[in-house]
């Protein structure tokens, strides 16, 4: 994904860096702050004193002491019919009976979920569409910290640091919420919680399929005094589409330590590290050169909580991010590398990106029907990436935010209301507020009817404000230089106002349905335009008016059965200017059933369903409609405290179907895959 | 009594012997005598306190202390007037045992202060805040010992935990438990009472804490609640943490038996606290001194409880339960088979 976009944005052709410009590049080194991270951990596996269990006898003692809060205000999911927008959540077993390998696979069960693989490892995701394959309006964050990229948008989600066996949920915010999830929370939010490390057991797994498809995970959970810890190490590999170059293959490792200072203080440190090539290859001849991109990602991050009481909890959180994606290759007349004819350009393509991140957050229940939350954040985006920013060593946008929401249940329990906002400065467009308004009233036991308003802001990542990009005629002297990009810059925020009304009831046998009726206004939008010279610059051209509804049900048939539907009804008006073909980005009707069922106390079965209407990604042609069907099959064996599994999972078991392009410009075509996976925990 | 019975004395034996002619003067210094002699019965008082009692402390202050002043406030309002409290801790009672005056019943308030006070030579004693198995252990083999003892157990009675459930989640049907060493002699109470509230029990006992993971999560398969009884190497501080991530991330609320539990993220909790422990002692102890002599009713659970639930908990797992006080009050109303 990182680099695709510079070659088509950048136009034909790519710049040369050349020997003689800027060179420093940050980051080749290790950071610092991610040692530091890795060496907490690894010092608190190993605390000075063990607090051994209590040799004294079971007494008084044992009924009346003081425990920690662990479920605390922020640990405690919001129930659905709280929350101010719709929200959709991804359980841990939902998670397993879709067989998906990857966190947008899953995304699909959204409904008005948008999801498309570019190449078989850039997966873009994008709530109501309008994406194109960075998919930038969406903010992603894993426990709190974001990982959309600031140079160029998007999610690199195959590069992200994070096995999905420890996932414990994902939540997607359907609908603007900056208040609560900070920046770029646009169109939506995916909100991804790992799991604590007290409930991880031991595991191997690999995984084993067709398409070149070669997983391992192995994890060591312990504890050690008052810090449980998890350490997740595993490979990632398959070869992509059939007809395309997009094989990938990474490895990753990831820590994270859960420390109980005492009674009201935690510790949370998690680190990770992935790194791994990626084969290439760009869409437009004669620049369909095929080569490799390597990446290296990680991250440290910390979080210490104070948990007064189960209503009053304040934290600090702090995070690094790195990530660097390294492409060198040379286009010139058909002829590939190693032959290096005179005019060959080498073209090289690094691009790195650092965000690092600390945010306070105070909760607290000052009565028992206000519940508040404020706190406020500073962050710095640094990029290095002289082939979209020529000239330039470093770009910047620093970013301060301070947020608060307070929920309000004026009648006790009917009626609650929920407000908050988040104000943000930024270096690019200066100062936005984002507010949002929610009244959630209980029509009666069960069934509540939710009206919300929302407004948040879309900052320019770095590319579409300040890139400038080109190729050199005559390296190394580049004494004539060729623009193909250049930003002019002034760019205002892209704004949406999201009205909607919705409904949660919890009905009969435990099922639980969910319905809401919006109508978005997006104005602002940021489209590519190309001056009658062929340099491209990035200007606000568009708006939209996105109205629909959509539709969650989640069913338990029989004790041993749960049905998942999703629905998605969804209506894109635009003028579409500078061909941004925004009001056919999503399908007209979209759908997923996910059906599990246990067969025996050990054996379950599961079926997903997959359904869209024809559309289009922004800078594609037409897609046709799709149906996809996946089938799992799974048993578990328990011996003595271990468990084995084993799972074989069939992804469409239907017709093949275009993914992203249609058939005719790129062979994107996901047919059939199959593979088995085989594991066994230790408890 | 002793008055009655020596008035009665007196005025029979006046009708027994009529006036004799010319003994006025004799009757008239009777009647003095015998005013006198009430008058000096009168003002002698009520009859000396026949009794201490003492209650001895694990530790000065904090929960111990609550209890203390729970039977002090029961007390003051009963007319047991003969019987004074004493109030000492466990380091000054070897000291107090060697004095006197002599207690004439003992309340210890913990398990510390019930061990140091067991060997009360032949005083009637009432443990107080501990739980049965403590009880049990300190009282084991010494059947047919001179003095009776009694207790006000810490821990609720099966049967009303049971029946908690069966209000606060009525669409509950597997309760899953988990017992350790300490607490395994209460698995065949609990199995029994659920039977009686049409439940069924989902026990998994272990020997000790490394095997917590495992056994909770076999425990917790299919489980509607789990039920929280404590246990060194089951249920306590370090282990709170896990059993509560791992049932809220299945969607299985907790039943917990202290206020701590339930504000760390129980569902409810239902329990005693110290004043309410004080109170039903006080009461045994005002019972007691009332005529006829009577004896400390058997070792029990406590009469009076508490329930309270989270309702950020509550609301989160998407449960709508009763008011705390309409719960308290469906259970004090339910009749209790106080063993």
């Amino acid at each position: 994904m990182f680099g695709t976009t510079a070659a088509d944005s950048a136009g034909r052709r790519p710049a040369d860096r050349g020997p003689g410009r800027s060179t420093t590049r940050p980051g080749r080194r290790v950071r610092g702050v991610d040692i530091l991270f890795g060496v907490l951990i690894v010092w608190l596996c190993h605390p000075p004193a063990v607090a051994a269990a209590d040799g004294r006898q079971f007494s008084e003692r044992d009924y009346l002491a003081d425990l920690p809060v662990v479920l605390s205000a922020t640990r405690l999911s919001q129930p659905l019919s709280d929350t101010p927008v719709a929200m959709t959540v991804i359980d841990r077993a939902m998670i397993e009976a879709s067989g998906a390998r990857t966190i947008p696979d899953l995304l699909r069960l959204v409904p008005g979920m948008v999801v498309g693989m570019q190449t078989g490892y850039n997966t873009v995701a994008s709530y109501h569409g309008m994406a194109d394959r960075a998919g930038r309006r969406m903010q992603v964050l894993i426990d709190g910290r974001s990982v959309y990229t600031p140079s160029l948008g998007g999610v690199p989600w195959v590069d992200l640091p994070l096995a999905l066996e420890d996932v414990e949920r994902i939540e997607v915010i359907r609908g603007p919420n900056a208040a609560t999830y900070g920046a770029n929370a646009f169109l939506g939010t995916i909100s991804i919680t790992t799991r604590h490390s007290a409930v991880q057991p031991d595991e191997v797994k690999a995984r084993v399929g067709t398409h070149g498809i070669r997983d391992a995970l192995v994890r060591h959970a312990g504890k050690h005094g008052s810090l449980d810890y998890r350490l997740t190490a595993g490979h990632d590999e398959d070869r992509g589409f059939d007809l395309r170059h997009d094989t990938a293959r990474s490895n990753y490792a990831t820590a994270r330590g859960d420390y109980r200072i005492d009674t009201y203080n935690t510790l949370e440190l998690q680190f990770g590290y992935k790194d791994g090539d990626r084969q290439r290859e760009s869409e437009d001849p004669p620049w369909d050169v095929r080569h490799g991109r390597e990446i290296i990602s990680r991250y440290g991050q910390a979080r210490w909580r104070y948990a007064l009481d189960s209503g009053n909890e304040l934290s600090v959180q702090l995070y690094h991010n790195y990530h660097e994606s390294d492409e060198r290759y040379t286009i010139g007349p058909g002829l590939p590398p190693p032959a290096l004819p005179a005019w060959q350009i080498p073209i090289v393509y690094d691009v790195v990106s650092e965000r690092l991140d600390l945010e306070l957050q105070h909760t607290l229940s000052p009565t028992t029907s206000l519940r508040l939350a404020w706190g406020a954040g500073a962050r710095e985006d640094r990029v290095f990436a002289p082939g979209f920013f020529q000239g330039e060593a470093r770009v910047e946008n620093d970013i301060l935010r301070a947020f608060g929401s307070a929920e309000w249940r004026i009648v006790e329990p009917l009626l609650l209301l929920n407000a908050g906002a988040m104000v943000e400065k930024n270096d690019i467009t200066g100062t936005d507020t984002s507010p949002r308004l929610a009244a959630n009233y209980r029509l009666w036991p069960g069934h509540t009817v939710r009206y919300g308003i929302s407004r948040a802001t879309r900052n320019p990542v770095l590319v579409e404000e300040l890139g400038y990009a080109g190729a050199c005629i005559d390296p190394p002297a580049c004494s004539m230089f060729i623009p193909t990009l250049v930003a002019s810059g002034g760019l205002k925020p892209e704004t949406i106002l999201s009205r909607e009304i919705g409904y949660v009831g919890h009905l009969a046998f435990g099922w639980v349905l969910d319905m809401k009726f919006y109508r978005d206004h997006i104005d602002n939008l940021i489209a590519v335009t190309t001056t009658p010279a062929g340099v491209e610059d990035y200007v606000n051209a568009n708006d939209a008016l996105v109205t629909g509804f959509e539709l969650a049900l989640d069913a338990r048939l029989t004790p041993a059965t749960r049905a998942v539907l999703g629905y998605a009804y969804a209506d894109i008006d635009s003028e579409d200017k500078l061909s941004a073909r925004y009001s056919v980005s999503m399908p007209r009707n979209s759908g997923s059933l996910l059906l599990m069922h246990d067969l025996s106390r050990h054996v379950q079965a599961s079926l997903a369903y997959y359904y869209r209407d024809a559309m289009r990604f922004i800078d594609q042609k037409a897609l046709g409609a799709a149906r996809r069907l996946d089938l799992r099959l799974a048993g578990r064996l328990p011996v003595g405290r271990s468990e084995g599994e084993a799972a074989l999972v069939i992804q469409n078991a239907l017709d093949s179907y275009d993914e992203y392009y249609p058939a005719s410009r790129l062979d994107n075509q996901f047919d059939t895959r199959v593979f088995v996976t085989l594991g066994w925990r230790f408890y | 009594m002793f008055r009655e019975r020596s008035g009665r004395v007196v005025l029979r034996s006046c009708a027994r012997y009529p006036r004799a002619p010319g003994s006025r003067r004799a009757s008239w210094v009777s009647g003095l005598a015998l005013g006198g002699a009430l008058l000096v019965a009168a003002a002698a008082g009520p009859p000396a306190p026949d009794r201490e009692v003492w209650i001895v402390l694990s530790e000065n202050g904090g929960v111990y202390r609550q209890v203390a002043d729970g039977i002090a406030a029961t007390f003051a309002g009963s007319d047991a007037a003969r019987t004074t409290l004493r109030t000492l801790t466990r380091d000054e009672f070897p000291g107090a045992m060697a004095g006197s005056p002599r207690a004439g019943l003992i309340v210890s308030v913990g398990v510390d202060a019930a061990r140091v006070s067991a060997t009360g030579q032949g005083v009637p004693r009432l443990f107080t805040l501990l739980p049965k198995a403590s009880f049990d252990a300190l009282t084991a083999g010494t059947a047919g010992r001179s003095a009776p003892v009694s207790a006000v157990y810490l821990d609720q009675p099966p049967a009303r935990l049971l029946r908690l459930i069966r209000l606060g989640l009525p669409e509950a049907r597997r309760v899953a438990m988990l017992f350790g060493p300490a607490s395994a002699g209460q698995l065949l109470d609990f199995e029994a009472a659920a039977r009686d509230q049409s439940l069924t029990l989902q026990a998994v006992t272990i020997t000790e804490e490394r095997q917590l993971f495992g056994a909770l999560t076999r425990a917790l398969e299919g489980a509607d609640v789990l039920l929280a009884v404590p246990d060194p190497q089951v249920f306590n501080r370090h282990t709170s943490q896990n059993i509560l991530l791992e049932t809220y991330r299945r969607r299985i609320p907790v039943i917990g038996y202290s206020e701590a539990y339930v504000e760390a993220g129980a569902l409810l909790s239902l329990y005693s606290t110290p004043e309410q422990i004080g109170r039903q002692a006080g009461e045994w102890l005002a019972a007691v001194g009332r005529p006829p002599a009577q004896r400390l009713p058997a070792a029990s659970h406590p009469k009076y409880f508490t329930v309270r639930s989270n309702r950020r908990v509550a609301r989160s797992l998407a449960l709508e339960l009763p008011a705390d006080s309409l719960l308290a009050r469906r259970l004090g109303a339910a009749p209790e088979n106080m063993p």
